[in-house]
């Protein structure tokens, strides 16, 4: 059995992550990390005001950081260091400096260290994957995915306009999820361009962003994402010289 | 995820979004990030 600690208790970590945890027979919810520790009553488990004073259990075995981003790499680090398994929440982190900071604890603690960009584990992405493998729309040139929806930075999500929290915008809160699917379909990416603005929302961070990915062989994907379209979209395909692959919409069957 | 997580601690399987992977997709988001009008 193995036990967790979640780091955060935030809309996702209720609604996804803790009954995720509480619902695999493998794995048991040991207790949470929250500054406010009410948030904790409802679930009967440990609960700690700080990191520190939670790895202090041995007992513990692996840590969900569902922190906002700017936490991430120190709260990581800490744990694959204490031996913990860790679970870290998407973006990995503020900048490519600290993922490879965060990459390195990991292989030098040993331990298991996980990502949680779940979209490329769809069954639709999966299998988008063997049927490129096989040849299925010949050569693929361009994938094109697009998120679009309406975020005014309201109440709890709040953090994710400050940039010194989240380290940007929708590129960071929903593109990253697309640009994933990418590298999961062509591998490792050679060339990004890119243009963010905003158009609507005068945040701190950018309201919207387009990136335009280069892979080996040339295929080309482009991740579109806004904050500020009433209408929402989440559109996926994939274009080969011989068919495409429709995927629209991603986060659906 | 979850499930896929354990079965990477357990050895059962490898991790399907592990470390190594989500430093490629941050690093596009960063060189991204480099486009943002100051």
């Amino acid at each position: 059995m193995l036990n967790w600690i979640v780091i955060g208790i935030g809309d996702i970590t209720a609604r996804r992550v803790i009954p995720a945890i509480q619902s695999e027979s493998r794995s048991r919810l040991y207790g949470v990390v929250t500054r406010d520790l009410s948030k904790a009553a409802a679930y009967k488990v440990q609960a700690w005001p700080s990191l520190d004073r939670a790895l202090n259990d041995p007992a513990i075995d692996a840590v969900y950081v569902a922190t906002p981003v700017f936490l991430h790499a120190p709260q990581t680090i800490q744990s694959l260091l204490a031996g913990k398994h860790v679970l870290c929440e998407k973006p990995m982190a503020m900048n490519e400096p600290e993922a490879a900071i965060m990459l390195n604890a990991a292989q030098e603690s040993g331990k298991t260290f996980g990502v949680a960009y779940y979209r490329r584990m769809y069954p639709k992405v999966q299998r988008a994957k063997q049927l490129l493998e096989s040849g299925a729309i010949g050569k693929p040139v361009i994938a094109e995915l697009t998120c679009h929806s309406w975020f005014d930075g309201e109440a709890e999500r709040s953090w994710l306009i400050d940039p010194a929290k989240a380290g940007g915008g929708p590129l960071y809160d929903i593109a990253s999820h697309r640009i994933d699917v990418l590298n999961f379909w062509f591998g490792q990416p050679l060339r990004v361009g890119a243009q963010l603005s905003n158009v609507v929302h005068h945040y701190a961070v950018e309201d919207n962003a387009t990136v335009m990915i280069e892979y080996a062989g040339g295929v080309r994907g482009i991740v579109d994402v806004r904050w500020h379209s009433r209408v929402a979209r989440d559109e996926c395909r994939i274009r080969g010289t011989d068919g495409e692959i429709e995927l629209t919409p991603l986060n659906g069957p | 995820m979850i499930e896929n997580f354990v079965d990477a601690v357990l050895g059962k399987a490898p991790p399907l979004s592990n470390g190594a992977s989500a430093y490629w997709t941050d690093w596009v988001t960063e060189q991204a990030q480099k486009n943002k009008p100051a």
